[in-house]
């Protein structure tokens, strides 16, 4: 017989470990030993309880064998003092006993299998192959067992940080709990759909509906960022264009190529009552009149958020002019496409037919969403499931209210002033515009009067840099067959400046006038702003001086035309 | 939509962006495109420059029978469009 193992698995096969022999008859020991040293197995004889217990606190062991009567005690009181060092070794008894009970309860106290004298060395060998590896297999599944629960506990914790944050994000505001509703039921322990609601700083109000790819966390990843983005700059006051162009550059850079996040994106305008759309990838929005009829949809015409290059993005909008008593309908794919207890799809067309069939357009959403229970009946859901509903008319009288209580708060006080001169060298270096823009940020001037204010500065500090200090002649500029020869004037003389070469800037920001009054002068020779005709729109001249004119509440320009002082007023 | 002639314009539209907003509609009225519409969704500030480019633009579009449209233009942009009262050259979409 071939007792070699032939096991691939070096860790379930007894080869070179360390085998204990308890048994008080010397000559069947050492046989056993010698038997086991033949087949490469360490061993260790030992001939009392109290020896074997000695051996076994002192050195490691790998299996054991047990005699049932040894000189000293009886196999149990081994198995007691075993017990007793917390070591989970497989045991197998070699006995002459035949005691039935006894054997059982040699069973209770932990030993894995016997054997009755006289042995056949083959079978004690193949018994004992087969409970190491029973004892390697249990250990490697409990270490398994561990690990598992492990990581459900660590996804559990990693769940409860998610939903913290989800909620978070959302910023759930009560007030608004009639007008905006939203339903986000996720198909898996986690939601790859995301609703937000935000009031932008001129009262508009922004919505955003988002469901990315995927679901669990690999889509919180995704929806995450995008609603910081968002977040940050609706309150910033960007208009949804830019914040689309971001949300897009932002995915596109960060995530992988196979991740993208089909999105609506809404902004109303409650002053011109209109309401701007983008639909990325997302089933059609609904627009609904008083009657809770579909009087308009806006279909996607664009790609999910994430797959375009910035370059390629579109962000053109769709405009909707409200006439009033409008509503608003978003939803996820995962709506229109539940399987139901008859097998059949929730589909477009039954979201419009239950809409039809709502004879109150105020209770449309609860509506909807009891409609959609009782199709999916106790069918599970298929996909992440959003439902939005929108009811403009009172979402514009609530920001009108809101706005009527903000002209009743104290007015903002405070005030800026900065003057700054620039010579020589840094002139060229310098970014003016970056410093006068940092400055407006710092001073909460509002987006938009930034932007003015930007422009305003940007032709003011161009001409003085250009005409004033640089003294290069405006026909030049302004004439694009010469445009290469005024680039290399330009270069030309900016590598020549010397310290007599200045422009000085005076900023001042006065919070409660909402009013900015700019200076800018330059220690060029000046110009006669009069004899420059402004009021031809295709002439290229003096546009810029146009500009100025039309975009600032005031402009002076005394003479001899080095120096121009405007006053900028914020929007109201 | 390839047949459409859109020239995607910057976050900022000035100065820095005339060689490759010359180049681009140069090619646009070379290919006797019927028209080109200039996407403003992305831009936020444009200068006097930029205006000065438009102008351009139109005068050669003109000459080929070309129709120039803006497409997209909000916020500032869109006011100083108007300002410049660019709807006079120009087809708003």
């Amino acid at each position: 017989m071939n007792y070699r193992e032939d096991d691939t698995d070096s860790e379930i096969s007894l080869k070179s470990r360390h085998v204990l022999v308890i048994e008080d008859d010397i000559g069947f020991n050492q046989t056993v030993c010698l038997f086991l040293e033949d087949l490469e197995v360490n061993t260790t004889g030992a001939y009392t309880v109290a020896e074997g217990l000695e051996k076994i606190s002192n050195s490691h062991f790998d299996f054991i064998l047990l005699d049932g009567s040894l000189p000293d005690g009886r196999g149990a009181d081994f198995l007691i003092g075993l017990s007793k060092l917390d070591l989970v070794i497989p045991v197998m008894m070699i006995t002459a006993e035949e005691d039935q009970e006894q054997m059982a309860a040699y069973f209770g106290m932990g030993v894995d299998d016997y054997l009755l004298k006289p042995v056949n060395f083959g079978l004690i060998w193949l018994k004992m192959r087969r409970l190491y590896r029973a004892h390697i297999i249990s250990i490697r599944e409990r270490a398994k067992h561990k690990k598992l629960q492990e990581l459900l506990n660590e996804k559990h914790l990693e769940e409860g940080l998610g939903r913290h944050v989800y909620k978070h994000l959302a910023g759930e505001k009560k007030e608004l709990d009639h007008i905006i509703k939203s339903s986000m039921q996720s198909s898996g322990s986690f939601n790859g759909d995301f609703f937000l609601s935000l009031q932008g700083p001129s009262g508009n109000t922004f919505l955003m509906l988002l469901d990315a790819t995927g679901h669990g966390l690999a889509a919180a990843i995704s929806v995450l960022p995008q609603v910081a983005i968002m977040r940050a700059m609706v309150e910033k006051g960007f208009s949804l264009p830019n914040i689309l162009f971001e949300l897009n550059k932002k995915f596109n850079r960060d995530m992988p190529l196979d991740r993208f996040v089909a999105a609506v994106l809404v902004e109303i305008d409650h002053t011109l009552g209109e309401l701007y759309v983008w639909n990325g990838s997302m089933p059609d929005v609904l627009i609904l009149d008083n009657a809770g009829k579909i009087i308009r949809t806006v279909c996607s015409s664009h790609m999910a958020i994430g797959i375009m290059e910035p370059e390629e993005f579109n962000a053109s909008l769709e405009t909707i002019h409200l006439s009033g008593g409008e509503h608003l309908v978003l939803h996820s794919d995962g709506l229109v496409e539940q399987i139901g207890v008859n097998k059949q799809v929730f589909d477009t067309e039954r979201l419009a037919q239950t809409i039809e069939r709502c004879d109150e357009v105020g209770s449309l959403f609860d509506f909807l969403l009891s409609e959609f229970e009782s199709h999916r009946g106790a069918v599970g859901l298929g996909d992440d499931v959003s439902l939005c509903y929108i009811n403009l008319d009172l979402l514009t009288s609530h920001i009108q209210n809101q706005a009527q209580i903000k002209c009743l708060e104290p007015k903002k006080q405070g005030h800026i002033d900065l003057t700054v001169t620039i010579n020589g060298d840094l002139l060229a270096k310098a970014d003016i515009l970056e410093l006068l823009n940092s400055v407006m940020n710092q001073s909460q001037v509002a987006v938009e009067t930034r932007q003015t204010g930007f422009t305003l500065f940007a032709e003011l500090v161009s001409n003085a840099l250009d005409h004033g200090v640089l003294g290069i002649d405006s026909e030049i500029k302004n004439n694009h067959e010469r445009f290469i020869e005024y680039l290399e004037l330009r270069e030309q003389r900016l590598q020549n400046l010397s310290n007599s070469d200045e422009i000085k800037l005076h900023f001042n920001y006065n919070q409660s006038k909402g009013q900015i009054e700019f200076e800018i002068l330059d220690s060029g020779a000046g110009y006669d702003p009069s004899s420059i005709n402004t009021n031809d729109e295709t002439s290229l001249a003096g546009r810029g001086l146009a500009l100025i004119k039309q975009l600032a509440h005031s402009v002076e320009c005394p003479s001899p035309g080095n120096k121009t002082s405007i006053i900028l007023n914020e929007k109201k | 939509m390839a047949d459409d002639a859109v020239i995607m314009l910057p976050e900022k539209f000035d100065f820095a962006y005339h060689q490759q907003f010359t180049s681009r509609y140069q090619a646009l009225l070379d290919s006797k495109a019927p028209k080109v519409i200039l996407d403003f969704s992305r831009t936020q500030y444009l200068d006097s420059s930029a205006l000065g480019m438009m102008v351009l633009l139109h005068k050669k579009a003109k000459g080929e029978n070309t129709i120039t449209v803006i497409r997209g233009a909000v916020g500032t942009a869109k006011a100083i469009l108007g300002i410049a009262k660019m709807e006079k050259l120009y087809h708003f979409e």
